[in-house]
């Protein structure tokens, strides 16, 4: 399982604090997206772009590292995701 | 008299507060071109016209409010003005930013900029209608809170459209952190009330009919057209929805909420104090500034017959995280007694929270309400600090002066940069922030410096200090030019490329052929202007650094900073820096 966290401008869309995805795999951030969107397709239709990457006013993060776009890093099970706002200007 | 470009007057007014006098001077084409206007113009008019080594409270300060080419047109978030002065809380250069009508007013009166120099024997409000400038009596209005003084001045005058840009007690008593507060916003950090208050000044009035022409008027409106649209899309939906204060769930989450002084990164029920709580129980409203169609203020009722509070992400660390408090009506309370009496919230969070570190490590008496999550105490200091009172007395000048009194140990525990109290940026757990923040010329700087954006997106990783010096660079640059057109920066993100992007306001602005080029010059020049003023004042590069803190304890996740890499990051900074000049 992985646990995405949605924070900020994403948080609104997806309604939720976090989901859990269900996984026994790694997976990549581009197939977690899509298993997102299938669970919640607000958050799909708003926060996503047509290649189903997130659109670059939101990002992803695991570990205080950003997960880039179309990374080939797998994202071990049991962790978390934090998915938010791009800008943190205040 | 030269003809002005278009977007500018081409002159400035310079008024004599002590002599009652005043006079117009022209600015060349060349220097608004090379400086632009806000910033920009502000920094090049200080080191012209004030030296370095000036008291900042003395008569020979001076106090610029700088427009900008931008104002005045219909594109969004332009309705913004500089105020520039010698800082007395860091003796270094000063420049915040401040929006709405009084910037539109101010530009009207025919002037790039207005200057403030000398010393009343009295109070005094400084008047400009059109061209001519009035020094009438304000002992009526001293002591008056911020907001009420603007209303009361504002229906004592004339004409109806008079826009009032005033200081509150804290200025008055030349609190070193106290505001200029105009249309409920302010100059915040560095304590420009302060220099205002110095002079006797409580108020500048500005109204006028003298507008500017534009270059190319069809392409501004349709470039003002397209921002505007843009600006309602997702780029700025954090601003519209939750405001600034959005950011607080996330740094909390990631540990980088600075808490207790900076000893923490998390406080437990931060979501008390979260905008996504707040609006389920306090009534909301939105607000913004003139021009602008993003309309970032959100504003909340406290407890009822309590006036709805503006509540920004800064406010909420400092007054809040920063101080150990999570209950939001102290909160709320807070910043609102900091609006009235024109304190900036960052610093006076940041001062009050030292001293509650000083007091729990018995280097200051503990009864004085100095304790971590004392809301009551936390209110009560906010109003000795305003007025000079008891402890408030020592804690107006500021935690780094309060801490060269209390010895070596208190210095230690400081949480400022060149005397200016720390955002709620943790260094320890953004590596370009850390050395965006060391270098910044005005102190610990969230605004002049973005550098965290090139944290969160990946283009620095944690630690390495090495390739946090170009992000640092880029970001000061962008600034430079964002704060001297005057652009607000939340509108950035809707720009897809910012110096080309710039550059065609500029030109449908000016008529000049400025390209990304130029403007990249411009911004380096700006920043260079503004190190020299440090230099003149006497900066030396060991102010460059961080708090001792960041250095020896590690929070939460986030490891305490390798100084030899971090200093080593800050002399390569320098070195370019120095390099391009
Ligand atoms: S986005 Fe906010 S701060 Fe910027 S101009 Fe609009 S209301 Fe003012």
């Amino acid at each position: 399982m992985i646990t995405v966290e949605f924070f900020s401008i994403p948080k609104r869309r997806a309604g939720v604090n976090e989901l859990e995805v269900q996984t026994d795999v790694p997976l990549l951030l581009t197939e977690l997206l899509a298993q997102v969107a299938q669970a919640i397709p607000e958050f799909g239709e708003c926060c996503l772009d047509q290649s189903g990457q997130l659109q670059r006013h939101y990002l992803a993060m695991l570990d205080s590292e950003r997960l880039r776009p179309h990374s080939e890093a797998l994202i071990p099970c049991d962790s978390r995701v934090i998915i938010l706002s791009a800008d943190v200007g205040g | 008299m030269m003809s002005a470009p278009h977007g500018y007057h081409g002159r400035f007014l310079e008024i004599d507060v002590g002599k009652c006098s005043f006079a117009w001077r022209e600015i060349s084409s060349d220097t608004l071109r090379q400086y632009l206007g806000g910033v920009g113009l502000g920094t090049y008019l200080l080191n012209r016209l004030q030296d370095g080594c000036v008291d900042p409270l003395s008569p020979e300060s001076i106090l610029a409010f700088v427009f900008s080419p931008l104002v005045g047109s219909a594109l969004t978030t332009s309705a913004k003005f500089a105020v520039v002065s010698k800082s007395p809380q860091t003796n270094r250069i000063n420049d915040s930013l401040s929006s709405s009508r009084f910037a539109i007013a101010g530009k009207r009166t025919g002037a790039d900029a207005i200057v403030l120099r000398g010393q009343s024997d009295q109070p005094i409000i400084v008047s400009i209608d059109d061209s001519s400038v009035q020094f009438l009596p304000a002992a009526a209005y001293w002591g008056m809170e911020c907001s009420e003084a603007e209303r009361r001045i504002r229906d004592d005058m004339p004409a109806s459209d008079a826009q009032v840009a005033v200081i509150g007690p804290a200025g008055e008593n030349l609190v070193k952190y106290a505001t200029i507060s105009n249309d409920g916003r302010h100059a915040g950090r560095g304590g420009h009330g302060a220099v205002m208050g110095s002079k006797n000044v409580k108020a500048l009035v500005v109204r006028g009919q003298k507008c500017v022409t534009w270059a190319q008027p069809a392409q501004l409106n349709k470039l003002a057209k397209e921002l505007s649209a843009k600006s309602f899309g997702p780029a700025t939906a954090k601003y519209r929805e939750l405001g600034t204060a959005a950011n607080l769930l996330v740094f909390n989450r990631l540990a980088m909420l600075p808490t207790r002084n900076f000893q923490q990164g998390q406080l437990e029920s931060a979501s008390s104090l979260a905008p996504e709580t707040l609006e389920k129980t306090l009534r909301k409203t939105r607000k913004s500034c003139a021009a602008c169609t993003i309309g970032c203020e959100h504003l909340y009722e406290g407890k009822q017959g309590e006036s709805p509070v503006r509540i920004e992400y800064e406010s909420l660390f400092a007054l809040g995280a920063n101080c150990g408090i999570n209950d939001p009506q102290v909160v709320l309370n807070a910043c609102r007694r900091c609006d009235a009496l024109g304190l900036d919230t960052i610093s006076t969070g940041g001062t009050i929270a030292f001293a509650m570190e000083c007091a729990a490590e018995g280097l200051l008496p503990s009864e004085e309400s100095l304790t971590f999550g004392d809301g009551e105490g936390l209110l009560r200091l906010i109003e000795q600090i305003g007025r000079r009172q008891g402890i408030g007395h020592r804690l107006a000048d500021g935690s780094k002066q309060m801490a060269q009194q209390l010895g070596p140990k208190a210095e230690e525990m400081t949480a400022e940069i060149k005397g200016l109290e720390m955002p709620g940026y943790e260094p320890r757990g953004l590596t370009a922030m850390a050395v965006g923040l060391a270098v910044a010329a005005r102190g610990a700087d969230h605004n002049r410096s973005g550098a965290y954006e090139a944290d969160f997106a990946g283009d620095v990783a944690q630690g390495d200090f090495k390739s946090a010096v170009q992000a640092v660079i880029d970001s000061e640059d962008r600034a430079a030019v964002m704060d001297s057109l005057i652009l607000c920066k939340f509108i950035r993100g809707v720009l897809d490329d910012f110096y080309d992007d710039t550059a065609t306001l500029l030109q449908a602005v000016t008529g000049w052929d400025i390209d990304r080029a130029e403007l990249r010059d411009v911004a380096r020049r700006i920043v260079h202007e503004r190190r020299q003023f440090n230099v003149r004042a006497g900066w030396t590069p060991l102010e460059d650094t961080l708090p001792t803190k960041m250095f020896q304890q590690p929070v939460g996740i986030h490891e305490a900073i390798d100084r030899k890499a971090f200093s080593e990051a800050v002399g390569e900074y320098n070195f370019r820096r120095q390099s391009e000049s």
